[in-house]
């Protein structure tokens, strides 16, 4: 930009203008602009307090990505050596002074509009959130919009005293039937994901016509892949509160869990899901659907037969977002290119109007990437079987597999080929050369045999792909209240791996070991290299593809014509990404 | 209405501009000021308009000239001619509505384009900035503080003071307190 004379037109900027300047500013940069005068400090707490969310981790290094603006984190520490006690004590750190600030100054609870918990699954994390400063928020922000916990901590939820004092409420998840009569009107987006299961027999006081009311008045649904949690939230819907077959719920997302479990364990769940979607739900409403789908019998055709009937019975013509999440106990590769087989019969057979943008697929492949029949062909077959159904989507604007890395390490030709035969830039030459080192010199521990064994590509990557994919909604997550519906509403976050200790990694006795979480954006860099190829594949197939992120590594599809390729925003550190990045 | 009627948009220091209809709505001030105006010729202009402008356009209109002249009393013509040609260049683009859900909010479509337009000096940054707020195109007024924002990233409270002639008003007190109220929110 040329630079000219200081002009005073910015101090004539209507505070509507700071205010969307302001929004596109990173967390830092919004402190920084709160130190400049009292008008821009005004501007600037509002944006800084408005979205709050907690995760003791650090947003990705020039992360210039729209929801890295919109979110305030609570983090940790940035330094990526720093040890885990250090992470601990910053995350406390800034709990504590958040917490002195809201008390000092109670004013600053208003601003609070949205408050997001997430859970570290490695750790026994949810005793370092604090209770206290959460206690405060949910007793005292009024304007409080969405309260969201990824979390099984239930004294973090919001409880049945505060429901109804916060009128503006329009994001929460119940963790017990009693909360649906206290839920304000105001609630739009619901997440269930019941607790207290046992208690709901006693419940004979809950005022079933509000509950029933307020569930008329939603527009999300989100039931948890919990399955006790589902089954008891729809046998009691359908059999308590017994709304009309002939008034449809309305809802414009729903997430729902379908699977078929060893000895048939779970027939009852399977067929109130199915009476709930097509007796009680208008499925021609949907915009947003999440399906969590599988099945673990052998020879089994239950979810073909129920991606034909979701298509023919549903009239989904309005969707325009979509995510399937496999569950699964299974380790092989059959079965998951059965349900793959199901997922594309579902998208093949959807209706031709609707226009659908946006496409999660979460697979469960083993983390330790050992699926039994993980050869090269099968492999080949799972991928003709996208590609020939990717095409169908033709409108498709984002594409996601947040386990898009960890199904290739379950194919120990793929991740060999990668290792000694892959991509031939320089920098892939000398790292990849430093990955194959590594695995000369390590072992891990095999849990199925108790044996230590040597590192081998499969297991190697599969750990690499597990710390990648934790940038993003975690399946822990996904299994309290996240949605994979909402990948691109939090910015990705950092997560590395130190090379040892997942999976009982450990070096041989003796060797100098200086493999650490230094040499991890490496790693990375590594495999986005790896992907490219695949993202450039959904690039031709996709006329309208614009962002595609396979296992928290994103890319920037937008750009056909200058460089025709994508571009990896986080893992190429010789590419800046550009000013504006797109988000959903 | 009838039949198409030309627009000419009139810059403060009395340049005219003649755009179709479709470019001149991306700007929704416009927009909504055409649609009373053609609703009012509709229904005979029985009407109160409480609003200066529309008045001012309605009485051009009244010649029965099959022209409507808008006046923009503030934009100065080198900065109109600016905002026309980016209205001509997404004229043919619908941008998603305010009322949608926040998924379209949070993304309004900016690219390459964009950049380079709005590469100019800064005064002329902020006069585009000004009028897109004042004429309501919520796109290009996105994209000019997604510029601004650019220049404030990474820059201290001194420099975004300098960068943008602000004067400083707190006192060495509240700025300590400032900066311990906010604390828990600084890069570690």
């Amino acid at each position: 930009m040329t630079m000219s004379l200081t002009s005073d037109l910015p101090k004539e900027f209507p505070d509507a203008v700071w205010n969307a300047i302001a929004a596109y500013l990173p967390q830092q940069d919004v402190v920084n602009l709160a130190l400049v005068n009292y008008r821009l400090y005004v501007i600037a707490i509002r944006n800084l307090y408005r979205n709050l969310w907690f995760k003791k981790s650090v947003v990705l290094p020039n992360c210039h990505l729209e929801s890295a603006a919109y979110w305030t984190l609570i983090g940790s520490s940035s330094n990526v050596l720093a040890k885990k006690e250090l992470h601990n004590q910053i995350f406390k750190a800034r709990q504590a002074v958040l917490l002195q600030s809201l008390t000092i100054n109670p004013e600053l609870l208003i601003y609070i509009e949205k408050v997001a918990i997430f859970e570290d699954s490695n750790s026994d994390d949810t005793a370092q959130i604090n209770e206290k400063l959460i206690e405060l928020i949910k007793g005292n922000c009024l304007n409080l919009q969405s309260f969201q916990v990824f979390n099984k901590n239930r004294d973090l939820h919001l409880s049945d005293r505060e429901l109804p004092h916060l009128k503006k409420l329009k994001t929460c998840a119940i963790n017990h039937l009693l909360q649906l009569q206290e839920l304000p009107t105001s609630l739009k987006h619901l997440h269930v994901n019941l607790l207290d299961t046992y208690k709901i027999e006693k419940n004979a006081c809950l005022e079933t016509k509000t509950a029933l009311l307020r569930l008329y008045g939603l527009e999300s649904l989100y039931l948890s892949s919990d399955e006790i949690s589902t089954l008891t939230f729809l046998h009691f819907v359908i059999n308590d509160l017994k709304p009309p077959k002939s008034k449809k719920f309305q809802f414009k997302t729903l997430k729902i869990i379908y699977y078929h479990g060893f000895n048939d364990y779970n027939a009852t769940l399977r067929d109130l899901i199915l009476s709930f979607i097509y007796d009680y739900c208008d499925l021609s409403a949907l915009v947003n659907l999440e399906l969590v789908l599988g099945c673990d019998i052998p020879n089994c055709s239950c979810l073909p037969s129920f991606s034909d009937e979701l298509c023919e019975k549903g009239k989904l013509t309005n969707l325009r977002k979509l995510a399937f999440i496999e569950k699964t106990e299974q380790k092989r590769h059959d079965f998951v290119e059965n349900w793959d087989i199901s997922v594309g019969r579902l998208i093949l057979k959807l209706p031709a109007t609707p226009d659908v943008e946006y496409l999660s697929i979460r697979h469960s492949p083993p983390p330790d990437g050992n699926l039994e029949n993980g050869l090269e062909g099968n492999f080949i077959r799972r991928k003709n079987l996208y590609q020939d159904v990717l095409p169908k989507l033709r409108t498709l604007r984002v594409l996601i597999s947040p386990s898009f890395f960890a199904s290739c390490a379950c194919y120990e030709t793929i991740t060999s080929d990668l290792l000694w035969n892959g991509c031939n830039c320089e920098f892939c030459s000398k790292y990849l050369s430093l990955f194959d080192e590594y695995i000369m010199k390590h072992f891990y521990l095999d849990t199925s045999s108790g044996l230590l064994k040597d590192v081998i590509s499969p297991r190697f990557f599969a750990a690499a792909a597990n710390s990648l994919a934790r940038r993003m909604f975690t399946p822990s997550d996904v299994m309290h209240n996240a949605s994979d519906l909402d990948l691109l509403s939090f910015p990705p976050t950092l997560s590395t791996w130190d090379f040892h200790g997942y999976s009982y990694f450990m070096h041989q006795d003796g060797y100098n070991c200086e493999f650490n979480q230094s040499l991890f954006p490496q790693l990375a860099k590594v495999i986005s290299h790896f992907m490219d190829d695949y993202v450039q594949g959904c690039m031709k197939r996709l006329p309208l593809l614009s962002f595609c992120i396979l296992s928290g590594v994103y890319f920037d599809t937008s750009d056909r014509h200058s460089t025709g390729g994508p571009k990896s925003l986080f893992d190429d550190p010789g590419t800046k990404p550009d000013l504006v990045v797109k988000d959903h | 209405m009838s039949k198409e009627k030309k627009i000419v948009i009139v810059s403060s220091d009395n340049e005219k501009f003649t755009v179709d209809r479709k470019v001149a709505e991306k700007s929704i001030l416009i927009k909504n000021m055409l649609e009373d105006l053609l609703s009012n010729e509709d229904h005979n202009g029985d009407n109160d308009d409480d609003n200066e402008l529309l008045r001012d356009a309605a009485a051009v209109d009244n010649n029965d000239l099959d022209v409507i002249e808008i006046p923009t009393p503030n934009v100065r013509s080198t900065v109109l001619k600016l905002i026309i040609e980016w209205c001509e260049h997404y004229k043919d683009i619908s941008f998603p509505d305010e009322n949608q859900d926040e998924d379209s909010k949070k993304t309004p479509p900016i690219d390459e384009w964009d950049k380079n337009f709005l590469n100019v000096d800064q005064e002329m940054l902020y006069e585009i900035i000004l009028a897109a707020n004042y004429l309501n195109i919520r796109p290009l007024l996105y994209s000019g503080c997604k510029m601004v924002a650019e220049m404030i990233r990474g820059k201290s409270p001194e420099e975004i003071r300098k960068t943008f002639n602000i004067v400083n008003d707190f006192s060495p007190e509240e700025e300590a307190a400032i900066r311990r109220e906010n604390e828990w929110a600084e890069d570690r």
